[in-house]
């Protein structure tokens, strides 16, 4: 019998990303209740899965049909929505990244979901992708120290994803208008939003290879919608680069781990759509190149997976890497926009 | 035929380029009148300076290693000759196809990324801040720099406008040879991937309509860099290499100190 799931938030990351990840996997989690804010949008993705929509979280988590709980709402929502959850007792969630955007949120959050024994899995996709697995275990294998790690991200508008995957209503919003950056503050906000929102696809994996946080080297905001961020974690050098388009080629989303003999490339593919898991090549010392096999399954499908193995009992919920990786998020994202404030001063 | 020029060089690399340009050039037997080749491997700003004054009509500098900043700021400052530096991880035809390729759009942000030994790492950022130079189409200044034993870090604002140009990661790695990749990322991007000992050169351009992957480069490097030089000698006898080396150089080596180094946050 399916698990029956309750999702928080109607946008184009349930519309595009969860509900047709959801529909690969019927015989695991069917969707029972949608809940928004009223927009609109979650009567009628409802209406298509046969489902009951509301306009309320309360809502939902009274449906005695829901007994796991996805929350994509905006992330300043995720951590007091993450307490209803478990005060409603749902048997697990899973939260869009970022956990949380505070510290305290976070502890308060992990600690709330361990003391009730409610699994919580953050889906940071990247991090389940199983080229992840692969370069994991490259690096055992090698026994070579890591010695810098890149992350560049040069991304397209999403529509042309969300094309490939389902139909989206369109939407009556305006289109925002870009950010003024030559506002130090502005700057600094965008980049600790960024960071939270968009670097953390891959700071997990950052931090299972360097878990340590030092401190940000620099960090600048960069137009019309990005950032620069370099930083230093377990003695490792990190850089973080990303870049919104208006327009463009198909994403460059790559990971790069330099050790002191090979480099490996993770090239992820682009979000929403489902193309399989990232490509992971490896230059090695010696010369030789190295193209593993990819995966059917993606990361989307993989954390849902791994949140079927946790309720099946075949897997537990690691609390304390979870939050571990909330606050190596947090910490860097502001460090990055203190950053940010010091060097346009300067 | 018009009149060949003479080469004077010792390198071999140059010979072979000499034969190869056979309506164009001609081995010489002394500086005069001829374009000289100076192996960068060695204190090459003197032996320039050494063959202008006898009576060169170009100097070809060939991978410079190292640049000592005042040694070739005085160089470049007293030079009436064209001073043409061949750096094979920008060579001048690869750099001039990745431009034309963008077709004057120009980058959101550029991220260079340089892997090799301890003692080659230095020319090898260089070259990579020479890359960020040519994308951005501007001088660049090293707004923030972190170094240590194992590589560097740095960010690179426009030295006009102060805007960021992009980011540079460099690692210390143990097997030798350099490797470099630059990415000059937007609407179009560029990448370009020099694997020195793999001997692998790849200059890719990607925009909405796919990827186009530049064809190979056939011709020699010194047989391009003494073209460059011939054509400086017949042409307007001007060349910015030198200023540029000595931009990228700087850059590089300030980097590499770890200069501007802001207070460590977090």
């Amino acid at each position: 019998m399916p698990w029956g799931v309750g999702v928080i938030g109607a946008g184009p990351g349930v519309a595009a990303l969860h509900l047709p990840t959801l529909a690969m996997m019927g015989d695991l989690f069917r969707v029972v209740h949608v809940s928004d804010h009223g927009s609109g949008r979650a009567v009628e993705l409802a209406a298509r899965l046969g489902a009951t929509a509301s306009h309320d979280t309360a809502e939902l988590l009274a449906d005695p049909a829901v007994e796991v709980v996805v929350i994509c709402s905006p992330p300043a929502e995720h951590a007091h929505q993450i307490l209803e959850c478990v005060a409603a007792g749902v048997r697990a969630i899973l939260c869009e990244k970022p956990l949380a955007t505070t510290r305290e949120a976070a502890r308060e959050v992990v600690d709330a979901c361990r003391q009730a024994g409610i699994p919580i899995l953050v889906a940071t996709n990247h991090f389940y992708d199983e080229a992840w697995d692969r370069t994991k275990h490259h690096l055992l294998a090698l026994e070579s120290d890591v010695r810098s790690i890149s992350a560049t991200v040069a991304l397209p508008p999403n529509g042309r994803y969300h094309a490939a995957v389902t139909e989206l209503v369109a939407s009556a919003a305006p289109p925002r208008s870009a950010p003024d950056l030559t506002d130090p503050e502005t700057s600094a906000a965008v980049v600790r939003q960024l960071v939270l929102g968009l670097a953390v696809h891959d700071l997990p994996a950052v931090r299972d290879l360097a878990p340590d946080f030092e401190g940000v080297d620099f960090a600048a905001a960069v137009p019309p919608l990005g950032y620069t961020v370099g930083f230093r974690s377990s003695g490792v050098r990190v850089l973080l680069t990303a870049v919104m388009l208006p327009d463009g080629p198909d994403p460059t989303w790559r990971l790069t781990v330099d050790t002191s003999t090979d480099r490996i490339d993770v090239e992820f593919p682009p979000a929403f759509v489902h193309a399989g898991s990232a490509t992971v090549r490896v230059r090695h010392g010696d010369l030789r190149s190295t193209t593993y096999r990819r995966d059917a399954d993606d990361g989307y499908v993989r954390e849902w997976r791994a949140l079927a193995a946790i309720l099946d009992g075949a897997a537990v919920t690691e609390y304390h890497e979870v939050l571990d990786d909330a606050v190596f998020v947090i910490d860097l994202a502001e460090a990055a926009a203190e950053a940010v404030r010091a060097g346009a001063s300067s | 035929m018009t009149s060949r020029i003479p080469v004077l060089t010792t390198l071999a690399a140059y010979r072979v380029a000499v034969a190869g340009l056979p309506m164009q050039a001609q081995p010489a037997r002394d500086a005069t009148g001829a374009i000289v080749v100076i192996d960068g491997a060695a204190s090459w700003w003197d032996a320039a300076a050494l063959a202008i004054r006898d009576g060169a009509s170009a100097v070809l500098v060939a991978e410079p290693h190292e640049v000592p900043i005042d040694a070739v700021c005085e160089l470049a400052a007293t030079a009436r000759v064209p001073i043409v530096v061949h750096r094979s991880r920008l060579r001048a035809d690869l750099v001039e196809s990745a431009i034309e390729q963008r077709a004057g759009v120009p980058p959101r942000l550029v991220v260079a990324e340089c892997r090799a030994n301890a003692d080659r790492l230095g020319a090898t950022m260089r070259d990579a801040v020479g890359w960020m130079r040519v994308f951005a189409d501007a001088r660049l200044t090293v707004a923030s720099a972190s170094a240590a034993a194992g590589g560097a870090g740095a960010l690179l604002r426009s030295s006009a406008d102060g805007m960021v140009v992009g980011s540079m990661l460099a690692t210390v790695t143990r097997p030798d040879g350099a490797v470099l990749r630059v990415q000059a990322l937007g609407e179009t991007t560029t990448e370009v991937e020099i694997d020195e000992p793999v001997g692998r050169s790849e200059l890719a351009t990607i925009t909405e309509r796919g990827r186009w992957v530049a064809p190979g480069r056939f011709e020699s490097g010194e047989r391009m860099a003494l073209r460059r030089a011939i054509g400086a000698v017949e042409g307007t006898g001007l060349s910015r290499d030198l200023v540029d080396l000595l931009h990228d150089a700087e850059s590089a080596a300030r980097i590499l100190r770890g200069e501007h180094r802001l207070r460590r946050f977090g």
